[in-house]
């Protein structure tokens, strides 16, 4: 091999270990990938949709009582009027609290909407690049294993070649040859 | 509330230790031999690696997007 300029086996030995390492932490990213979608489904699946269900039963309670106090404000005002007393003039702050409870419910149910949104979107949008990532994990898995296997042949024909008699004769194929000591 | 892990920079990170360690081999390899090894073997995966940061980042963005509007 011309040019060729390998005093240590180990060279390539090391690498080859530091290749496997980086094979192995992209494995694990792009398998962590598919994790993080995975518990964000199930978060939106359980949790969101569940607590948003809840919210919105409850703000709904909230309101319907808060309708119920200003339809007896109302009632309270008009026979107040109708008996010319002072007892109760307004069911304006009544009603601002029951707008302010429709408020929090409508609220509630516009966050299921959107949690049911996403979870759709999740599926569309998310499982194509769940999948692209898996046929990267595969291609640099089978990339490296292909590197890894040429690593382990380098080192093994420097170190057949070290271990020759000095009368052989070097290798001179620039393909695949031995490479050679200077 | 699910955190999203941000392995591209784990990849990237991945990746630039791998290029030190390459170019650390050349002190001791200087034949053609490392040169058809990086051609067949080191830029090709360079490639893929390139494109699977690119796919984690979007599923990043659509996932962190999800939980900032779901919360």
């Amino acid at each position: 091999m011309s040019g060729a300029n390998l005093a240590d086996p180990e060279v390539v030995r090391r690498f080859r270990r530091q290749l496997a390492t980086f094979v192995q932490t992209c494995s694990a990213a792009l398998g962590g990938s598919a994790g993080d979608f995975t518990r964000v489904q199930d978060w939106l699946q359980s949790e969101q949709q569940g607590h948003w269900k809840k919210q919105i039963a409850k703000r709904e309670e909230l309101y319907q009582a808060a309708r119920r106090t200003w339809l007896d404000a109302e009632a309270e005002v008009r026979a107040s009027h109708n008996s010319r007393g002072l007892d109760k003039q307004s069911s304006m702050e009544e009603r601002l609290l029951m707008e302010r409870a429709r408020r929090s419910r409508d609220e509630a149910e516009a966050k299921l909407a959107v949690v049911r949104r996403w979870l759709i979107r999740l599926g569309q949008e998310c499982a194509p690049l769940i999948h692209q990532c898996r046929d990267h994990d595969l291609a640099v898995h089978a990339q490296g294993a292909q590197a890894l296997s040429r690593l382990d042949q380098l080192a093994e024909q420097i170190e057949s070649y070290l271990d020759r008699p000095r009368s052989t004769p070097v290798a001179t194929s620039n393909t695949g040859g031995p490479p050679c000591p200077p | 509330m699910p955190s999203v892990m941000g392995d591209d920079a784990l990849l990237e990170k991945a990746l630039k230790d791998l290029a030190v360690a390459w170019d650390a081999t050349a002190d001791g390899w200087r034949d053609e031999a490392r040169t058809a090894f990086a051609d067949q073997h080191l830029h090709e995966m360079e490639a893929r690696i390139r494109l699977a940061v690119r796919t984690i980042r979007q599923l990043d963005t659509l996932l962190k997007e999800a939980i900032t509007q779901c919360s």
